[in-house]
This record gives C-alpha cells, sequence and structure tokens, in this order.
C-alpha cells in the first residue's frame, strides 16, 4: 500500500500545512483582540472603542482572502491593509485605554501576530519566511509611529517577536530537513506499486493454475485409466478443444466471456456453466438431481457465472472421484442478493482439514475461484458422513475481480 | 504573480495522525519536537527567574518546573523513532504536565501575582502542544488543548481578583489562555491540512494506478498465458498431439499420462504454495543468495504495510549503491497469535556502514511494526520483530 508522500511533494505540503496554520495562529489572536475589545467596552461603555473594532474587520477578511487565494495580491493587500489598520487600531487604544501605554501592551501584540502569521505563497517554505519578516516590519512600523504620534513609550515588543522566531524556526527546520529522513520514500513507492502487480499476477496465475487443473490434468487423469486401445472420439474432441483454448485464445483476459450468456432466465440456465457442469458429470456417469429455483442462475453476471459453473463442476469431480457414491443433488436458489449452491453427497465424506495434497482441487479451483467473484465456500464433511459443499455468489453488479489498491486481494 | 503551489486538499481530513500516513514525515520533524520541549522548559524557567520576585512558594514554582520539563521529557521520549507510533495516552500525558504546570505555576505566586499577561503556562503548554502537531489527529489536539484551557481558565478567575490591571475578568481569562488556544489551533490545522495533503495525494495516486490496472491485467495475463503454454508445450502439448493424431493410446501411454500429470501438478501446487514472500525474493533480477524458512506460509499472514516496508528494505539490500550484501535469509515462526520474523543479512562491508545505508528503511519498519529490534555482529544484522496474524 502507498505509504506517506513522495519526496518531491513533502516540502509543498509542509510548507501549505506551516501556512495554514499560521492563518489559525492570525485568526486566533484577531478573535482575542475582538473579545480584549468587546469586554472592555462592556465594562466601560463611555470609552470610543468601535474605531479599532472596526479596524479589524479588513484584516479578517483579507485574512480570509489570503487563507483561500494565497495570491501575492492577496498577502501585499493583507499587510498594507493590515499596516494601516494596525495604526488606527494603536492610536484608538493608547487615546481610550488607561492601561494600555507602551508599545508592548499585550492587545497591542495581537494584530502585530497577525501580521507576523501571513502565511506563504510559494510551494517552499523559504519565501514564508520573507513574507513573515515583511509582517513583523509592517507590524512594528505601525505600532511605532501610533506611538510617537500619541506620545506613548517606545518598548521591544517580546511576544510579537516571539512569534515572529517560531515562524522563523519551524519554516527553517522544513527547509532544512527535506532530504534526510526521506531519502527512502521513493524506494516505499516502488515497493507498493510492484506489491500491486505481484497481486494482479498471482490472481491470473491461479485462474491459470484452475483451468489448467481442471481440463489438462482430467484428461491426463482419465487417460492414465484408460486401457490401451483406440481413443475414444469424444475424448479426442475434448483434449483438442481443451488444448485450443489453452494454447490459442486469450482465456485470461477479463471480457472473454460470450456476451449471449447472459440473456434471459430460462435460457439462462441452459446455456450456463452451472448446467454444463451438470451435463458433463452425468456424461460422466454420476447421476445428478437438480432441485431448486434454477432460472436464478440467470441473473449472475457472466464472469460470475462461469465461476460457479466451473466450482461446481468441480466439486462434482470430486464427488465422482472420491466419494464413493454414484449419486449427487445440486439444489439451487437465489435470495435478493445471493445466489446460493449446494452440492450434497451421501458417500465417504472426509475430513476437510486433511486435504493437504490434494489440496489445489479444492483451494485453487473452488475457494480461490469463486472469492475472485467476492463469493464463498462452506463444506460440511467427516469421514463416513456425506459431504455438504455451499457456494454463495453474489448477484450481477459486482467487479468480476477483487484486487485491493495494494495488490492483496481484498 | 502566483507560483505553482500544491492543489489543497478538498475534503476533510480523516481522523488519522501525519505520522500514521506519513511515518519518514515524522521522523523528520524531530527536531521540531525536541525543540518544542526545549523551549516550553526555557519560557518557564526565564519567565520564573525574570519575576521572582513575586513567587511566593518556591516549592511550587520548582514544581510547575518540573511538572512542565516531565510534559517535555514524555513528549520527546514518547516521539522517539523507536517508541514509535506516539499513542493518544502520551498526549494525555502531555496535557496533564501542562494543566499541572499551570496550577502549580498559580500557587507559587498566589496573592502577589499582579499581572496575567507574565504568566508562562499558556505559552509553555501551547509550545508543547505544537511539538504534538506531527504525532496526533486534529481532534485529539484540540480536544487536549481545549482541556488545558478549561484549567488554566479556573486558575485565573481563582486569582482574578489579585490582579492590578483595571481590565474586566473576562480580560484576564482571554489573556492568559491566547496563546494556549493561538498554538493548539496551530497544531491542530498543522496536523489536519497535512494529514489532508498526504490522503489527497494517496487517493491521487490511487485512483490513477487502479485505472492503469486494467491495461496492467491484459499485459500480465499474455505474459502468464505465455509462462503456461510454455510449460505445456514442454510435455503436454506433444504427448495429447501424439494421441490426438494417431487415434490409439499406447501401451506406455497410461504411465507416461501418470508421469506428466504428477509433474505438472507438482509445479501448479509449487506455484500456488509460494507465499508473497517467497514470491518476492524468488523474483527474477534479484542480486543476494536468499533463504526463506517458512513451512506455515505465514508470511501471507503480513499486514499490507509491513509488506511494503520490507519490499522497500529488499530492494535495498539488493542494491548494490546502497549496501553490499552477501545473503539474506528469513525466518517466520508463529508465536500462538503473534509471528515472529528474523531477517539475517550478511555484509561484505561492516554491519555498522551497512546499518547506517539502511537506516531510512528500518526507519520505516520500526514504525510500522512497532517492536523492530536490529542485533550487529562485525559483518551481520539481524532484525526482528513481530506481527498479529491477520
Amino acid at each position: 500500500m502507498l505509504l506517506g508522500l513522495p519526496a518531491h511533494l513533502a516540502p509543498a505540503a509542509v510548507g501549505d500545512s506551516v501556512s495554514r496554520a499560521c492563518h489559525g495562529i492570525a485568526a486566533t489572536v484577531l478573535a482575542a483582540a475582538a473579545a480584549l475589545l468587546l469586554a472592555k467596552q462592556a465594562a466601560t461603555p463611555d470609552l470610543l472603542l468601535w474605531p479599532a473594532l472596526v479596524s479589524l474587520v479588513p484584516l479578517v477578511v483579507l485574512l480570509v482572502v489570503v487563507e483561500r487565494s494565497r495570491s501575492t495580491t492577496a498577502h501585499l493587500a493583507y499587510l498594507i491593509v493590515g499596516t494601516a489598520a494596525l495604526y488606527w487600531y494603536a492610536v484608538t487604544l493608547f487615546s481610550q485605554v488607561a492601561a494600555v501605554q507602551a508599545s508592548d501592551a499585550f492587545s497591542l501584540s495581537l494584530p502585530k501576530i497577525a501580521l507576523v502569521m501571513v502565511g506563504s505563497t510559494a510551494v517552499g517554505p523559504r519565501r514564508g519566511l520573507l513574507w513573515s519578516a515583511a509582517g513583523y516590519a509592517a507590524g512594528e512600523l505601525a505600532t511605532q509611529l501610533a506611538t510617537w504620534h500619541t506620545g506613548a513609550s517606545l518598548r521591544l515588543d517580546v511576544t510579537a517577536l516571539l512569534a515572529f522566531v517560531l515562524v522563523a524556526v519551524v519554516t527553517g527546520h522544513a527547509e532544512v530537513s527535506r532530504g534526510r529522513a526521506r531519502e527512502a520514500q521513493p524506494r516505499l513507492h516502488r515497493a507498493a506499486l510492484e506489491q500491486q502487480v505481484q497481486g494482479i499476477r498471482v490472481d491470473i496465475e491461479q485462474q491459470a493454475a484452475a483451468l489448467v487443473h481442471d481440463t489438462i490434468l482430467g484428461h491426463l487423469a482419465a487417460l492414465a485409466t484408460t486401457r490401451p486401445g483406440a481413443l475414444p472420439p469424444e475424448t479426442a474432441r475434448s483434449i483438442a478443444a481443451d488444448l485450443e483454448v489453452l494454447v490459442g485464445r486469450d482465456w485470461l483476459s477479463p471480457g472473454s466471456v460470450p456476451p449471449e450468456v447472459a440473456v434471459r432466465a430460462a435460457d439462462a440456465w441452459e446455456r450456463s456453466r452451472l448446467h454444463a457442469a451438470v451435463e458433463q458429470s452425468r456424461s460422466g456417469g454420476l447421476e445428478v438431481a437438480v432441485t431448486g429455483d434454477v432460472s436464478a442462475v440467470g441473473r449472475l453476471d457472466p464472469v460470475t457465472g462461469d465461476a460457479l459453473g466451473l466450482a461446481v463442476a468441480q466439486c462434482l469431480v470430486n464427488v465422482g472421484r472420491h466419494s464413493g457414491a454414484d449419486r449427487a443433488e445440486l439444489v439451487v436458489f437465489g435470495d435478493g442478493t445471493d445466489l446460493t449452491v449446494m452440492v450434497i453427497d451421501d458417500g465417504v465424506g472426509f475430513d476437510p482439514a486433511a486435504v493437504a495434497h490434494d489440496r489445489l482441487g479444492l483451494t485453487a479451483s473452488v475457494e480461490a475461484r469463486l472469492a475472485r467473484v467476492d463469493g464463498h465456500v462452506q463444506i460440511w464433511s467427516s469421514p463416513g458422513s456425506g459431504t455438504s459443499i455451499v457456494l454463495r455468489v453474489p448477484f450481477a453488479v459486482t467487479a468480476p475481480v477483487v484486487v485491493a489498491d495494494d495488490g492483496v486481494p481484498a | 504573480m502566483t507560483l505553482a503551489a500544491p492543489p489543497r486538499p478538498g475534503g476533510r481530513a480523516s481522523g488519522r495522525s501525519p505520522q500514521q500516513v506519513d511515518p519518514l514525515g515524522a521522523l523528520a520533524a524531530r527536531p521540531i519536537t525536541l525543540g518544542a520541549a526545549l523551549a516550553a522548559w526555557l519560557v518557564a524557567v526565564v519567565d520564573t527567574l525574570l519575576r521572582a520576585s513575586d513567587v511566593s512558594s518556591p516549592w511550587a514554582a520548582a514544581g510547575a518546573l518540573v511538572a512542565v520539563a516531565a510534559g517535555g521529557v514524555v513528549l520527546v521520549v514518547s516521539a522517539a523513532p523507536l517508541r514509535a507510533p506516539f499513542g493518544s495516552a502520551a498526549l494525555w500525558g502531555v496535557a496533564g504536565a501542562c494543566a499541572a504546570a499551570g496550577v502549580l505555576s498559580a500557587l507559587a505566586t498566589a496573592g502577589s501575582n499582579p499581572f496575567v499577561r507574565d504568566d508562562w503556562a499558556g505559552i509553555a503548554s501551547g509550545v508543547l502542544l505544537l511539538g504534538v502537531a506531527p504525532y496526533r489527529s486534529a481532534r485529539e489536539i484540540l480536544a487536549a488543548g481545549g482541556a488545558v484551557a478549561v484549567v488554566l481558565a479556573v486558575v485565573v478567575l481563582v486569582e482574578a481578583p489579585g490582579f492590578v490591571t483595571p481590565v474586566p475578568t473576562a480580560s484576564y481569562v482571554v489573556v492568559a489562555l491566547t496563546p494556549l488556544l493561538a498554538l493548539t489551533v496551530a497544531a491542530a490545522t498543522f496536523s489536519n491540512v497535512f494529514v489532508a495533503h498526504v490522503e489527497g495525494w494517496v487517493s491521487r495516486a490511487t485512483g490513477f494506478r487502479r485505472a492503469s490496472t486494467d491495461d496492467l491485467r491484459v499485459t500480465l495475463a499474455r505474459s502468464v498465458q505465455q509462462d503456461r503454454v510454455t510449460v505445456l508445450n514442454r510435455e503436454v502439448v506433444p504427448f495429447f498431439a501424439r494421441l490426438v493424431a494417431s487415434g490409439r493410446i499406447g501401451e506406455e501411454d497410461a504411465d507416461e499420462a501418470r508421469r506428466v500429470a504428477d509433474s505438472l501438478r507438482a509445479s501448479l501446487v509449487a506455484d500456488a504454495d509460494a507465499t508473497w514472500l517467497a514470491r518476492r525474493l524468488a523474483a527474477p533480477g534479484r542480486r543476494v543468495p536468499t533463504e526463506v524458512v517458512d513451512p506455515d506460509r505465514l508470511a501471507d499472514r503480513l499486514g499490507p504495510e509491513h509488506r511494503t516496508a520490507l519490499w522497500a528494505l529488499f530492494a535495498a539490500v539488493d542494491d548494490v549503491e546502497v549496501v553490499e550484501a552477501r545473503s539474506l535469509r528469513v525466518v517466520l515462526e508463529a508465536e500462538e497469535a503473534r509471528v515472529d520474523i528474523a531477517i539475517d543479512l550478511a555484509f561484505g562491508s561492516s554491519a555498522a556502514a551497512a546499518r547506517r545505508s539502511l537506516a531510512p528503511c528500518l526507519t520505516v519498519l520500526r514504525l510500522v511494526s512497532g517492536d523492530l529490534r536490529v542485533d550487529r555482529a562485525p559483518s551481520h544484522l539481524t532484525l526482528r520483530f513481530s506481527y498479529d496474524q491477520h
């Protein structure tokens, strides 16, 4: 799976995050400045504080513009208008509030900090530092002018300076730390991609293995028990047809399923792989009783229908080969979302946990095949008590192949 | 003029933390974390010294400094790559230390504190929470900052009658809380915006890759089919072709069919049994001789993040530009619900140099696994970690 940002995008993402964090600080200190003004006004209604409150409005508006657009024009406007607003704000406070008599008063630091937190227009953090420095200088210029005009005392504003130092340290660090820790990032991304490719390949190989298992190995097994003599024409035809499929066509590509499979429900059953599987077993000598709502098979999409048919065919082959029974029952029923097929025999049964050496038949042909179409299979069997295999697949509109982003089957 | 800027993420970030979505980014932020812990403590010490005359209880003053130092230690220790990921408990540990420092510093100057704006607890707490930004989600940072703010607000309300500045009580609260709230908002915004950036990129990249998967699938299908045809052409096709052409089954053909079936079955089972790890390490183009001991196929129980981290490590091991690896051995063993994995690496150079070269990959593995141990012998490295069976 993808883990983290690629190295070339990291400075931009960090720069933008820092920039917007600065805007968060600016918004908070402007809100605090307004709250202080309102509290003071409420406590002392005689004071003329509304000009200071009004002067905060353009700062807030331009902060929103800066946050939205990040254009150089917006930043310049924020600093120029902000400097004028700050001057107006400082003059109002110096003349109205007795407690504010020096240029480092807390309520003066707040809008100054808002100017320092102007943020950055650029991708990298370096330019953000220049903007902050300009904001700091503009803020000091406005308050010093106001101090000089109103005769208040001039003092170094440590709070505003610390705010600037904070921005400088964070952006400076973001600038310095670009390379080092991210050296492994390209490797991580390549790994994620290769992992996905491996996942898809494994999926396709499983399909291929299942097909080879069901066709070639089936013929070989049949040939291994055939007495010498003439090759039955039926077998010859079947071998030739399977070879044609395996060596000739793009049998692994999705969409190689003939569209006419998805016709009306009644016909669909006749044409389905499930029906073909039953017929094949019957011709192989197994008596297969089919009950239930076979027309529901028509509601499957072709890929799911094929997967189900091939899986059931394999189940029936297993009944014929291993169960000792000459009869199997197939029960088909559909509900709102799923089609369920039960393959039941009353043969010798087996221990599902002990099928290791023949695992390919069950895992590749049945379980893996159904898993690929979002279906699943459950096997109930124990030696001596027959076998029931329940296969469930969802009706149409599911994707034919489910592979998660990271290449790991979901 | 607007310079090219990254597209801003449209949707809101999920509740994940920057460290979860970008482990290497969190690693790069480590100096900031150290700086925050140090700065918070310095602010507290310098401010306490400057206002030594206001201190009425030296013990409480010292306690406050210890509390803020403890918060810094919790922050730095929890953020250490060796201890990744930074847990929720660590965040609340930092917040608790901040609240304690706030209460103690108020007690230290009880009855003799003329100005609320000189109090350092808000700034120190805010700076510590800023240090948490790369490791926790915005929501949690806001919650922790809010909790500390409530404590500081109560402290100020209790202290308010002693302040000499002629302003309403509400103003004291605003003054005391502004630094903390501003820095908390900054930390939460950073966390939120950064996570949104990473998640936005991952979803764009994933979407792009999904769109190109169909092409990939067709190509891979052809290649798999080609492999399969090659295998079948070796024995099966000539055998069947001969039978079909002659229309007869000879004396030895049954045995031949059994033999061909056995070898084909064996190759199919071997393919079906191979774990992702075995496939990865058997892939063509690998340089370093490799052995995988995984009889129970435990590699397939690794989560996707572990796989990516290991995959990247193996790529680095194979890269002569990175290390001079001589051999690689991977052993997986189940230990109840956990799996222990040990990776032995032999090098032509010294293990210390190899460890340095592999450091970024090891860090990712450490962040993903949480319990990576690296043991060193003269020209050997052994990496050990464990994982839950997924």
